[in-house]
């Protein structure tokens, strides 16, 4: 048993040195749930069904003598296209516990980047639905051998149920690729984030159990999916370091987060902030009940005060908002129970070097702002095939996250913007060229701008359009429908534009690029 | 309101939320034909509320007809407000 070579408690320096050298995070995961107290204790639920750890110790293994027939080797990847669910859990410690390498991929996004992160993982297998494989139908990657759907003619429960559940796991490296996460990235395509086997363990102690304190009576919710960095950890990986149970759902929006919370009675909410204000304007309609909940989190973007006391004032209970990436695999400023300053996105978590620096990368004083940058041991081993970025992101150990910052002098740190143009809606890095460029599809349209808007803090990030239009159009309700019916046909919904406005021309830098800046204080 | 009245005010909020109205009929299914996300289903809900009184739980576990919902409007027991 892997556990047995490792301390139960990890003291607060190094967690990656106390780690052997080898080291495989599927077995160090499932083999520290077997023992008595905790095999036959439920680790996931998902719909009427519940998953004890001993079940999911066997599955996995079954999981990996499958993958193993189907050629998968070590360093291989398979690509994981799931809803949250059992299979999702199995195949992507099965394919760790082999050595190999799991990637999970955003539904969300859209057909054309998850063709594009199919192409560039050069997945060998692909895990998905029947209704994903006929929507990507053909898929053309050179590099795919095996697509195994979860549903269908074939199953693969079925196919599980025909392997051996007893399958010895790699003696893989704690400093070896373990998985990657595709970042939705502030620019061009999505980038595939390489993590290593010890980096869950890392955040699952830090954030799960040092700071949040999860226990083992803990049900955990997310709103955050699985190929999310926020949605894996909050789900997969740090209630299993506690042994806590976790719930796979399915939700898309508030009414259906609302059910499940009904449904399990979990005692921990990972919510995001678009989600806590849908739950709270809807409360006369779908009371939450929250009887059960210790603990919400938020993270993922900017947290509005607004939401925070509205909250706090609604069921009585805090919010403690957090920021991770996904470089960083989880968070790493954290506002603590008791503790928490609405707006500000908290302290550094333990084990996390957090700065904000001036542009010669000398830290700033409190008060003054700067760039934040983090030092942690879950930092990423590199985006895939993207030195320049990597090189651009990476400071020997330290990240670059682009955001602006101020930490005050009681060490809160508070967001202020981010270096470029970029910014965050539903937790999701939005480019303004993207939606831009949909605008400008429309017949009638001659120039756009796109900028966010968020009055300090106050309220939810949402996407402004400054529109000019071709002479011959002119603006109205009916118009101003069919340019929104353009970027609803194109566009993920939190990319379409929530306000729109006409002008006469948009203002422009003598360099002839959109001058964005003029646009934020208007409206 | 008769049906007529609440299936005109059902579609243009519809159509208010960007969604082509042709692409609007009885048998329509809120998410397995229009596809609505998180922030329209939020939208729709508070405004069934507000222009026919009605309290619609509007998960993706249980999709409903625009034919359903305008019965729905049509026996709620409250007084429909505009």
């Amino acid at each position: 048993m892997i556990s047995a070579q490792l301390p139960s408690i990890f003291k607060m320096d190094s967690i990656s040195a106390q780690l052997p050298s080898i080291f495989n995070v599927a077995a160090y995961f499932l083999a520290d749930n077997q023992c008595l107290q905790r095999r036959d204790k439920i680790a996931f639920y998902y719909r009427n069904e519940s998953y004890t750890y001993a079940q999911v110790n066997g599955w996995v293994q079954r999981m990996a003598g499958l993958l193993t027939k189907l050629g998968l080797e070590r360093e291989n990847r398979i690509a994981i296209l799931l809803p949250d669910s059992p299979e999702f859990v199995f195949a992507f410690w099965g394919a760790i516990w082999l050595g190999s390498v799991p990637v999970p991929i955003n539904a969300a996004s859209t057909l054309d980047d998850i063709r594009y992160m199919l192409q560039d993982c050069r997945a060998k297998v692909l895990l998905t639905n029947q209704a994903w494989f006929e929507t990507l139908s053909p898929l053309t990657s050179p590099f795919l051998q095996h697509i195994v759907q979860v549903d269908g003619e074939k199953p693969v429960m079925s196919l599980l149920a025909e392997q051996d559940d007893s399958i010895p796991w790699a003696t893989t490296h704690r400093e070896e690729a373990a998985f990657w996460l595709y970042t939705s990235g502030s620019t061009g395509r999505p980038k595939g984030v390489i993590h290593l086997h010890q980096s869950m363990v890392i955040c699952a102690e830090r954030y799960g159990r040092e700071t949040l304190g999860l226990r083992e009576d803990d049900i955990l919710y997310s709103v955050a999916k699985m190929p999310f960095a926020y949605g894996l950890g909050n789900t997969l990986y740090m209630p299993m370091a506690v042994g806590a149970a976790s719930i796979l759902s399915d939700a898309v929006n508030a009414f259906d987060i609302i059910s499940d919370i009904q449904n399990y009675q979990p005692t921990v909410l990972f919510g995001i902030p678009s989600m806590y204000a849908s739950m709270l304007s809807v409360q006369e309609i779908a009371p939450l009940h929250t009887a059960s909940l210790r603990l919400c989190l938020s993270a993922a973007e900017q947290l509005p005060k607004t939401i925070w006391f509205k909250w706090r004032e609604t069921y009585g209970i805090e919010i403690c908002e957090g920021i991770g990436t996904t470089e960083l695999l989880h968070v790493f400023l954290a506002n603590l129970p008791g503790e928490c300053r609405p707006g500000s996105s908290g302290r550094p978590v333990s084990g996390y070097d957090v700065q904000v620096v001036d542009e010669q990368g000398i830290p700033t004083q409190p008060g003054e702002m700067g760039a934040l940058q983090v030092r942690g041991e879950s930092l990423m081993l590199g985006y895939w095939n993207r030195l320049q970025e990597t090189r651009n992101a990476l400071l020997g150990t330290t990240m670059r996250t682009g955001d602006r910052y101020i930490r005050d002098e009681d060490g809160y740190f508070w967001f202020m913007g981010r270096d470029d143009d970029f910014f965050k809606v539903n937790g999701q890095w939005i480019s303004p060229f993207e939606i831009e460029d949909v605008l400008l599809q429309h017949e009638g349209v001659l120039d756009a701008a796109v900028v966010p808007r968020s009055q300090r803090g106050e309220d939810l990030t949402q996407v402004v359009a400054y529109v000019s239009l071709k002479p011959g159009f002119t603006p109205s309700a009916e118009f101003e429908k069919s340019i929104r019916q353009v970027a609803k046909a194109q566009l993920p919904h939190f990319k379409a534009p929530t306000h729109l406005y006409f002008l006469e021309s948009l203002p422009r830098t003598p360099t002839g690029k959109i001058h964005r800046k003029a646009f934020l204080n208007q409206h | 309101m008769d049906r007529l009245e609440v299936m005109d005010t059902l579609k243009a909020i519809l159509t208010d939320l960007g969604i082509p109205e042709e692409s609007l009929c009885e048998n329509t299914l809120l998410f397995g034909h229009l596809k609505l996300d998180s922030v329209e289903a939020v939208r729709l809900s508070l405004q069934l509320k507000r222009q026919l009184g009605i309290d619609l739980k509007l998960g993706t576990r249980q999709d409903m007809t625009l034919a359903q919902i305008c019965l729905l409007a049509e026996t709620a027991p409250f007084p429909q407000s505009s």
